[in-house]
């Protein structure tokens, strides 16, 4: 069912040159499983980053929260081969998403790149001095979106707007949601349309989509987010389309125009609460819209990926926002785990 | 007589070094084409090319991207190859140098970067197969005016 973040570091292990393979190779399998990130600046400590923070890879293969000069650093060349590697050798054709922060890789994880840039008539054109990266895991877990499902497609699809801090889990819910749409969970084999600009969500790659989104499922990647939506409600007639990452206002807009053509809308946004969330002008467009029927959060941590709240938004200027707080599962859940160890 | 072969058999090695100085040159050439149009990943590129019959001696540098997969970066991959290749042996040491650091820049920086680094190195190799080209025909030249001169000594001394 899960497929395993094992196999997800092993995916990004030919990243590395040979001199940090064992290094990296040599981490305990427990602690691999429950890897997110593994940031690397040059000339300063390799860090990994699991559901309890950020710590440092020592020689030994061990985290340490203890910093030191003993521990090991990636030099610049290696950091340069780091990403050459990520390209397969061919940055040029990496470039056009390195001048906007970020390499994809095969299986969905993603690579964010920090540099120098390279500025022609106020535009990126290139990047230099690439001096950080940092490799995000991209994972599937079958069954996590269940709550969420049951939640957006009760009597039928709702447009539904999930939120939540950094590495809280939404790209990987909105993978489980797809796919539970797309291969009939509710009955219906759902027409779905994923606008997947970095390829997180389908883990695009040269060898096609590596995730698996369900049998109905149509994916557009490397689209702009107006663009895609104009192409998919014109052109493929999805009864819901799915949006990672809703920056802009201009793209709520676009939203709004694809729910005017009858097609449904499950897009997720950062915030670290509610409040937050409705702060943000695109998602204040859409709420007050009444086209939204709900905005939920998502835990972070020990929790990343649980529903924290679902709130109703509903239509109408005069209906009350109504919540249900699902914190009580996450205490029922640590007592259970307490009585277990 | 010696002296004669042996220049005409220095001629051969050195138009050998030449064509096959040359053949870098269309190599890097058509690298450079297909890259810029293509934009497609350097080992499709690379695969693509050496299948092909002109660029026969470069055979060998299809297994870079085997060395990469063990862990080699592509430059060292590539460098790797070069010594390997037995058609390459024919090149001495400087113009190997020359088509191994070729590779330090392949496929590691934006189009503008491979650009420039095709050009210069199809201008430093096409230099060296002129200088080539130049000195062959001084250096048979010699073999033979010696081989000549042997050869007239050496009847006016016995008979």
């Amino acid at each position: 069912m899960n497929a395993g973040k094992s196999t997800a570091f092993n995916d990004i292990i030919y990243l590395f040159p040979i001199k940090y393979k064992n290094l990296f190779f040599s981490i305990n399998e427990d602690v691999k499983r429950e890897i997110r990130e593994i940031r690397i600046r040059s000339s300063k400590p390799i860090v990994i980053v699991t559901a309890k923070g950020s710590a440092f890879l020592n020689s030994a293969s061990r985290l340490t929260y203890i910093l030191s000069d003993s521990l090991p650093t990636v030099s610049e060349n290696d950091l340069k081969e780091i990403v050459s590697r990520a390209c397969s050798y061919s940055v040029y054709s990496h470039q056009e998403n390195i001048n906007r922060g970020f390499i994809s890789l095969e299986g969905g994880h993603r690579i964010g790149v920090c540099g120098t840039a390279v500025k022609e008539n106020g535009k990126t054109v290139s990047v230099k001095n690439i001096s950080a990266v940092n490799i995000r895991f991209s994972k599937e877990i079958f069954g996590c979106a269940d709550k969420l499902f049951a939640t957006v497609f009760d009597s039928k699809p709702h447009n539904t707007i999930v939120a939540g801090p950094p590495l809280s889990g939404k790209t990987t819910v909105l993978r489980d949601l797809i796919r539970q749409a797309s291969s009939g969970y509710s009955g219906t084999y759902y027409k779905c349309a994923v606008l997947d600009e970095r390829g997180e969500i389908s883990g695009g790659g040269s060898s096609g989509n590596t995730c698996r989104l369900g049998p109905n499922t149509d994916v557009l990647t490397g689209y702009g987010k107006a663009e895609a939506i104009e192409i998919a409600v014109r052109t493929l007639s999805p009864d819901i389309i799915f949006s990672d990452e809703i920056a802009d206002e201009k793209e709520a807009e676009e939203i709004l125009n694809g729910i005017m053509c009858g097609v449904s809308f499950v897009v997720t946004a950062h915030c670290t609460d509610f409040n937050e969330l409705c702060e943000r002008p695109c998602i204040k467009l859409l709420k007050e819209s009444g086209y939204f029927m709900n905005a939920v959060v998502l835990g972070t941590g020990e929790n990343v990926g649980k529903i924290k709240n679902i709130y109703r938004l509903g239509r109408g200027k005069n209906e009350k926002n109504r919540y249900y707080d699902f914190s009580d599962d996450f205490r029922f859940e640590r007592e259970l785990l307490r009585k277990i160890n | 007589m010696i002296f004669v072969l042996s220049g005409n058999y220095l001629g051969r090695l050195i138009d050998k070094r030449i064509e096959t100085l040359n053949s870098a040159v269309l190599l890097i050439k058509e690298i450079k084409t297909r890259i810029n149009y293509q934009k497609i990943s350097l080992y499709e590129i690379i695969n693509d090319i050496l299948s092909e019959g002109p660029y026969r001696q470069f055979s060998e540098l299809k297994k870079t991207e085997l060395y990469v997969s063990d862990g080699m970066s592509f430059s060292d991959s590539w460098s790797k190859c070069v010594d390997e290749s037995a058609e390459l042996r024919v090149l001495k040491n400087d113009e190997r140098a020359l088509l191994k650091s070729f590779a330090k820049q392949l496929g590691a920086s934006d189009m503008e970067g491979q650009n420039e680094n095709f050009d210069t190195y199809t201008e430093l190799i096409s230099q060296k197969a002129k200088l080539l080209e130049k000195d062959r025909l001084n250096r048979v030249k010699l073999c033979n005016s010696i081989g000549l001169l042997l050869g007239i000594t050496t009847f006016i001394l016995f008979y």
